[in-house]
């Protein structure tokens, strides 16, 4: 006679539970319907304002590619200004001018533009006992350099020396009454136009006068708004179908191999059930996957590199859209999780734990979200008075949100980056032309066609698919220039 | 009498009439396995709801390709988890490092006199991580590799928690059991005092 096996610890609970069943409080009904009755309430458009992290690092890099594109020119300013030394608030007032040479020299980044020899004449004890002092408010509108010059200022004691601008080293000061040579003046006079860019339209040449008008209300030598001139900025959209290119040739293979593994008795079907009678593929796998739509919205901001030249960048938000048709699904015969095989198998690698069945055919979607931040350079080409061409290329860095598949037998399922085999960061290349037409002194209207396509699976490595999502549309917006 | 598939159907119709009699029908037994997850009925209550709003939800995804309890229980079980993971001290109770103590080995763990509410109070005083584990290992029947993906931990402390969740559980029976032979002591003895006062 056969003696029962003995029951194990985990037996002994597993039976007390099998059964068990309790009455739930008698309100949680009216909660249900309740919950039933709720509609749903709606997402935010941008899901990236639902993740503080993510909108604060976009947020960052932005920040430190535009700083890097507008503060490149000002970046040059300040060379001048440090290489120049800053002036000290006062200067001793017993100072002696009995220096036998001095030799004053401004200069622009790399090359001296101003040389000028001054000697302290023993003659002019004056001046050589002169005292002066010089103060930050004191401003000074024009100055003249010339041999027999007089110079004010607006202080009233008897002081021959000229006051110098701020970016003029003090001790490098030019007196009035001192002796210029007359090489001094061959320097100056050949001051390089170029090197002299940010403020060499104030120097002029009058007769035998070399002037330079300060602008007025600042002892800051040169303006900032030139600087600021070709900055623009915009809301953008586009439009477009969606290709998400996804390419393998080992589906069919795959499906019907994996499909063939699971054995019949792995599902305890339900007596009262409608299903199959076995699980083997009883019709060729499909895998067929459609192209969607794409839109984007974003932010653009640009900077004038040149007269033609400019780097455009800014943030956009991209959701996009693709259809699949299948027949062959992957099921967890513990949970009863239902998913579509291509999605088990390729995009959450987790077929391992599931059975693989071929049924009937449904018809999916699959939504994406991404967040990409573009770097272009533009070229601009001069159609007509208020109309321009431009024409764009570059690099686009897309951080992938999420996609969500959904499809009437295997429901709904949103996967990340952490949960499936999407790379969170991918790199596209972008080009398109657009046509700009000014509408008033500052908008313009933007319209044109863009192309995007990714330069890297958007998959990580380890299965066959790639995932390499291509967008041909049209784009359109309103560009404030500044 | 109408069919399984038949509510189911009625209930993908938005039927709230066929929704009430389907609750009606797998609410006990959802409820059952609702407590043994959660500390208290409140909080089993809640996952309750929240599970059969989504069950109603994505009833329509149920093909019968799996017995419909199960697909039910699970959705039960995954409401709770979920609501068990959200709690703040939730990798605490993951605590990796517990002692693995198999020490006790009795072949009778003393079940026969035992109700389901003894056996329900003795699982719900475990701490949440053991309680999790061991629902899950004991009487789910899921492995460990199983458990530690579902959860997002090691198969190791999966293991450590249940060899703990044993440990504390196999305790509480024998002092039970102690509790009883005591009592039947004392029951034995006042029969015998009665016995030699008549």
């Amino acid at each position: 006679m056969e003696s029962k096996p003995k029951k194990t610890f985990e037996d002994h609970w597993a039976e007390a539970f099998k059964d068990a069943s309790m009455v739930p409080p008698d309100q949680c009904w009216d909660n249900i319907e309740k919950e039933l009755d709720k509609k749903e309430e709606r997402k935010p458009f941008l899901l990236i304002w639902r993740n503080k992290g993510l909108a604060s690092g976009i947020a960052a890099m932005l920040l430190l590619t535009l700083g890097y594109v507008l503060f490149q020119k000002n970046g040059r300013l300040n060379t001048v200004r440090s290489e120049s030394v800053a002036l000290k608030p006062e200067i001793k007032a017993s100072e002696k001018m009995n220096d036998t040479d001095k030799e004053s020299q401004v200069i622009d980044k790399n090359t001296a533009i101003v040389t000028e020899k001054v000697k302290t004449p023993e003659q002019k004890n004056d001046l050589a006992e002169a005292t002066y002092s010089r103060k930050p408010e004191v401003s000074i509108s024009k100055i003249s350099v010339a041999a027999t010059s007089v110079v004010s200022t607006k202080e009233t004691v008897t002081v021959a020396a000229i006051q110098p601008p701020a970016w003029i080293d003090e001790s490098k000061t030019l007196a009035a009454s001192d002796q210029i040579e007359k090489t001094t003046f061959g320097n100056v006079t050949t001051l390089a136009a170029a090197d002299f860019e940010p403020y060499g339209n104030r120097f002029n040449n009058k007769r035998e006068k070399l002037s330079y008008e300060f602008p007025e209300n600042t002892d800051v030598v040169a303006s900032d708004n030139k600087s600021r001139k070709g900055f623009w900025m915009g809301l953008n959209s586009g439009v477009s179908p969606f290709n998400p290119n996804y390419s393998d040739s080992n589906f069919g293979s795959d499906a019907v191999s994996s499909a063939n593994k699971v054995s019949s008795e792995s599902f305890n079907y339900a007596s009262s059930s409608s299903v199959l009678p076995n699980n083997r593929p009883s019709s060729q796998p499909t895998n067929q996957i459609q192209n969607g739509r794409a839109v984007n919205i974003g932010i653009t901001m640009g900077k004038k590199l040149s007269k033609r030249l400019g780097l455009e960048s800014g943030f956009r938000y991209l959701r996009a859209n693709s259809s699949l048709q299948t027949n062959v699904y992957a099921i967890n015969e513990n949970t009863g999780e239902i998913q579509a095989y291509f999605q088990a198998n390729y995009l959450n690698q987790r077929v391992n734990t599931d059975n693989t069945i071929i049924s009937l055919s449904e018809n999916g979607n699959q939504a994406y979200d991404y967040m990409s931040i573009p770097m272009q350079m533009s070229y601009q080409i001069p159609i007509l008075k208020k109309l321009d061409l431009q024409l764009l290329g570059g690099l686009s860095g897309d951080l992938f949100l999420r996609s969500v598949l959904s499809g009437a037998n295997s429901g709904k399922n949103t996967l990340t980056a952490s949960n499936s085999t999407y790379k969170s960061l991918n790199v596209s290349g972008l080009g398109g032309a657009r046509l700009n037409y000014a509408v008033g002194k500052n908008w313009e209207a933007v319209f044109g066609s863009f192309y995007q396509h990714s330069l890297n699976s958007g998959l990580k490595s380890g299965n066959h698919l790639s995932f390499k999502p291509k967008m041909f549309g049209l784009t359109y917006g309103l560009n404030y220039k500044f | 009498m109408t069919s399984h598939t038949e509510i189911v159907e009625a209930c993908i119709r938005q039927d709230r009439a066929a929704q009430k009699q389907f609750y009606e029908l797998f609410s006990g037994k959802l409820f059952a396995v609702a407590m043994r997850y959660m500390k208290n009925r409140d909080n089993a209550q809640d996952v309750l709801q929240d599970s059969f709003v989504k069950i109603y939800k994505n009833l329509q995804n149920f093909r019968f390709d799996c017995p419909l309890e199960a697909w039910l229980k699970r959705i039960v079980i995954n409401t709770a988890l979920k609501a068990l993971q959200k709690q703040p001290d939730w990798q605490i109770g993951m605590d990796d490092n517990l002692q693995i103590e198999t020490t006790i080995t009795h072949s009778n763990f003393g079940f026969e006199n035992l109700k389901y509410d003894a056996l329900l109070a003795m699982i719900g005083e475990l701490p949440e991580g053991c309680r999790m584990i061991f629902n899950l290992f004991a009487i789910e029947g899921y492995k460990h590799n199983e458990i530690s993906d579902m959860l997002g931990i090691t198969e190791g402390t999966s293991k450590s928690q249940y060899s703990r969740a044993r440990q504390l559980l196999m305790e509480k029976l024998l002092k039970e059991k102690r509790k009883e032979d005591r009592s039947m002591e004392d029951l034995n003895l006042e029969e015998n005092r009665k016995d030699i006062l008549l």
